[in-house]
């Protein structure tokens, strides 16, 4: 029996998933363990740092908690990792025992893919739109405007733009009155006082909390969109297809949307299909600053306090999201040009 | 096929379109949510970081616990507080405290009128249930207590294993829980403990495994406030009054609000006039832009800051004059001035203790004083056999002398001291460069030995002295594989020999504060003549304090010398009524 090319090539990219994912993984446990310090230096460090504890004290806690097989060695650790890895389990926390892992992991990350999804989505759909307009109308005045501010936008951090939204909805009195946001009561993912579920009230609550780091998600990354779309448009336009469409009297709204527009967002479209994979990691320094409790936030702890299996657990969710949403991109891009996968099959 | 492309941009469109909508209207309907109604008058808020559940939890003796440092003494009451400048406990939910006549039993009488909120009674019970939890998990109390004997209702006794005047301390500030909650695992513990079981034993192995899963729903309160874990959010902890308490009516607020985070996230708050107290240190920018705001800020006593710590297993810092030639040459003064400018300041003794500790606890005039003195410095340098050629200090061997200075450069304050003071030895002509470390390994570095000079900590915020010399000579030297590599065996000019293992045991033993003031002022001595590590800056920290704005703070300004992290005065005066609200 003949394999075909579509399978060949699903198989292929599929074993190269899979090596890259235990390659990673590995990298991942050796890197984590050759940090410097260790658990146990780190959480007496902190409860004498932050919490004022004396030595003695830090220790006899430290010890209490710690009471995990760290002596093991690095091989009978790989082991057990690797097996950890296979059936996504990675046991409890170190600093929160008797805390799985893949439950604080189920429990921050719908967080983060909301906003983050939800931020990449709308800037996508916004930048690609404005993109767009800006390749069509080059000669009209607001073009080097707004490609100006695409420019500025992305050149900016993202952290900085979430300062400034910080200070523009929530500290900045307009006209002597209240800050447009009251922000001491949108940090968190939802207000204590709703019931989580599918009900209004709540997704309410919940758009409202993430209201600010969805927006600054979007700002930071409108502008690469904007610019991806105009630059890969504008090439799109002077393609021969193109002006023979022109010639063949197509309507202009026809050549834009089926000529142009499909063309144009065929490489820009693999590129959102890698980011959605980012999106798992979050943000560390957004999530922070609006006390957001997604991944990101969850990773920043687990690493400021070594919690290896924590650690290693958000790594690896973050490693597959984007090692998957590599091997769609290179699906997606194999179905809409099918040299590639012909390539491949020969 | 064009039907269904239409088709799907509707859709798509409808989508957008709702989205919008749902964003907008839950933006623009801001009082919907209870949350968002004005908030009431009467609240204290405050700030100290918590991790939410499913990490966060309840049960306060397991590591992220959602405890809220000092904050929890407004819910679970301590059997005292303490207040530092008269040296003196004040009883809270025991009523009096005696030492037996053979100096062996602790006796504490509790009062009578507490209950819990959740309706029981507060006896001596609960008394017993937290110290044998504290067993449990192996707090250092147990090093000086033998046993916790309930006598009556409200008399409980504790057995004393070491005789120091610490005790007290340890005794009378842990926080009380109830046996209702923790009275299953302090039964347990007892009985393994009469069936002669110790930490080693497998049983008792599984039992901190089991209380390590522990996770109560409920948090039992005797304080003013109670914290019920449906009213904790990854935003804040509403403390909400606890009407059972018997000091609900003396507190002046209706709920204490916590809020979770740190610098970054708390700021914007600050800048919102949310806040009523913050210890957290901002950046002198921010602090400015407070007061400016109309806040006020509360300074504290530079009990600890940053030292630098000597490799004494290094050559020629092995040398004593060495060490004290490189303390006549740093500027303390100076360097405190530009670490964190109007927070750190220059240390006046170099005993290892904080300046106002020092003062209390040694006689001053008998110790060296190392002001800047290059004559003297030079002098002590050309007695433990170096040479300056060409401007730069020379070992015997011909070799320059040349050295680091390790300190973390994320830290701020440490960093600009560690280059300011490399500066300041190079121009003397020991050349000295910085070494910007990651925090991580700081510690991990000096344990090692790793390190020529290097910044870390001294002094402490708890009363006794024993602690200032805690994570210098003991963590960081006598317990670390190699550390500063300073022997704790000296022979001195000002007290002769000394064993600093054996001073330091000494240090909290007895009832005696005079016996235990001369074997602290050895150490201190010995510490001033063989300089191990040389105190440079101590922080004076500025807390955050809405007085004026917000809330009154009343007039007894004794307290702020509390340490703000373990005798909190802010909860001291709300538990005493002496902060309110203003209109």
């Amino acid at each position: 029996m003949k394999i075909n090319n579509t399978v060949l090539f699903i198989i292929k990219r599929l074993l190269k998933m899979l090596f890259t994912i235990w390659v990673v993984t590995t990298i991942i446990f050796f890197l984590i363990r050759l940090m410097p310090s260790n658990p146990v230096d780190r959480y007496v460090e902190e409860q004498m740092v932050q919490y004022g504890l004396s030595a003695e004290e830090a220790r006899a806690k430290a010890s209490f908690l710690f009471s995990m097989d760290l002596d093991k060695s690095m091989l009978e650790q790989y082991i057990t990792y690797l097996g950890q890895v296979i059936r996504l389990d990675f046991g409890d926390s170190l600093l929160s025992p008797g805390v799985p892992v893949m439950a604080i992991i189920a429990e921050r990350l719908p967080w983060t893919l909301f906003t983050v999804g939800f931020g990449l989505l709308l800037s996508f759909i916004i930048g690609i739109s404005a993109g767009a307009i800006l390749a069509y109308r080059r000669d009209k005045w607001y073009e080097p405007v707004v490609s100006g501010i695409a420019s500025f936008l992305s050149s900016i951090p993202d952290f900085l733009i979430a300062i400034f939204l910080l200070i523009l909805f929530g500290v900045v009195a307009w006209g002597g009155g209240n800050p447009i946001l009251p922000i001491e009561l949108l940090r968190g993912n939802y207000s204590m006082d709703v019931t989580p579920g599918f009900n209004f009230a709540f997704i309410k609550d919940a758009i409202m909390h993430g209201f600010l780091p969805i927006m600054t998600y979007t700002v930071s990354q409108v502008g690469i969109w904007v610019l991806l779309m105009k630059g890969s448009t504008i090439s799109t336009l002077s393609a021969d297809y193109v002006t023979l469409a022109k010639v063949r009297g197509i309507k202009p709204r026809r050549i834009l949307s089926a000529y142009v527009g499909r063309n144009a967002l065929l490489p820009i479209s693999t590129e959102f299909a890698m980011r959605l994979g980012f999106i798992i990691g979050g943000s560390l320094i957004i999530e922070q600053l609006f006390v957001y409790q997604g991944i990101g936030l969850e990773l920043l702890k687990a690493t400021s306090g070594q919690d290896y299996p924590l650690m290693q657990g958000i790594f690896l969710i973050m490693t597959i999201a984007i090692v998957i949403s590599s091997f769609l991109a290179e699906i997606f891009y194999a179905v809409l040009d099918p040299r590639i996968k012909a390539k491949e099959g020969n | 096929m064009k039907s269904s492309v239409r088709f799907g941009r509707k859709i798509l469109t409808l989508l957008v379109l709702v989205t919008l909508v749902l964003l907008v209207s839950a933006c623009s309907d801001r009082d919907d949510s209870s949350e968002l109604k004005t908030q009431k008058v009467t609240e204290f808020a405050g700030g100290w970081p918590y991790a939410t559940v499913p990490t966060g939890h309840f049960n306060m003796f397991v590591a992220n616990a959602i405890e809220l440092k000092f904050y929890r003494e407004l819910h679970q009451l301590p059997l005292a507080t303490y207040k530092a400048s008269s040296d003196e406990y004040m009883p809270m939910l025991a009523e009096s405290w005696e030492l037996s006549d053979d100096n062996q039993q602790i006796n504490i009488k509790l009062r009578d009128d507490a209950t819990w909120q959740t309706g029981e009674k507060f006896t001596s019970q609960d008394v017993w249930t937290t110290f044998m939890t504290y067993k449990l998990v192996g707090n250092p109390v147990w090093n000086y207590i033998e046993n916790v004997e309930v006598i009556n209702d409200t008399e409980v006794s504790f057995s004393i294993k070491e005789e120091t005047t610490m005790i007290y301390r340890y005794i009378l500030r842990k926080p009380i829980v109830d046996y209702k909650t923790y009275g299953t695992y302090a039964d347990q513990v007892n009985e393994l403990l009469n069936e002669g079981k110790d930490e080693t034993s497998e049983e008792w192995k599984a039992l901190v495994g089991e209380f390590n899963n522990f996770r109560p729903d409920v948090v039992n309160a005797t304080g003013p406030y109670y914290l019920d874990p449906s009213n904790v959010s990854q935003s804040h902890v509403e403390l909400i009054k606890n009407d059972k308490s018997f000091l609900a009516d003396t507190v002046n607020f209706e709920k204490v609000l916590v809020y979770n985070g740190d610098v970054p996230d708390l700021t914007p708050l600050v800048l919102n006039k949310r806040i009523d107290y913050l210890t957290h240190q901002f950046p002198p920018a921010s602090m400015e832009t407070f007061k400016n705001a109309g806040y006020g800020t509360i300074e504290l006593q530079g009990v600890d800051g940053l030292a630098v710590y000597f490799n004494s297993a290094k050559k020629p810092l092995d040398q004593v004059e060495v060490r004290q030639a490189i303390a006549h040459v740093i500027d303390r003064a100076s360097v405190g001035e530009l670490a964190l400018p109007g927070i750190t300041k220059g240390t006046e003794y170099v005993t290892g203790l904080g300046d106002l500790m020092t003062e209390t606890w040694v006689d001053t005039s008998k110790l060296i004083d190392y002001s800047v003195d290059f004559d003297k410095a030079t002098e002590l340098l050309q007695s433990a056999g170096l040479t300056k050629t060409n401007g730069k200090w020379v070992l015997e061997d011909g070799t320059s002398l040349k050295l680091t200075i390790q300190a973390p450069s994320t830290w701020t304050d440490a960093a600009t001291a560690a280059m300011e003071v490399a500066q300041q030895l190079t121009a003397f002509g020991i050349e000295t460069s910085f070494d910007g470390i990651d925090a991580l390994v700081r510690q991990t570095n000096i344990n090692d030995g790793n390190f020529d000079l290097a910044l870390s900590f001294f002094g402490t915020g708890q009363p006794h002295p024993f602690f200032a010399y805690e994570t210098p000579l003991l963590m960081s030297n006598l317990n670390a594989p190699k550390g500063m590599g300073y022997s704790m065996t000296q022979q001195t000019e000002s007290v002769g020999h000394v064993d600093l293992a054996e001073l330091l045991n000494q240090s909290t033993q007895g009832w005696d504060d005079e016996k235990q003031k001369m074997v602290v002022e050895k150490i201190a001595y010995t510490v001033n003549e063989t300089v191990p590590y040389l105190p440079i800056y101590s922080k004076w920290a500025q807390n955050i304090s809405s007085e004026g704005l917000r809330t009154d703070w009343g007039s007894d300004e004794d307290l702020y010398l509390n340490s703000a992290g373990d005798d909190n005065f802010a909860v001291i005066k709300i538990l005493t009524g002496e902060l309110k609200p203003i209109e």
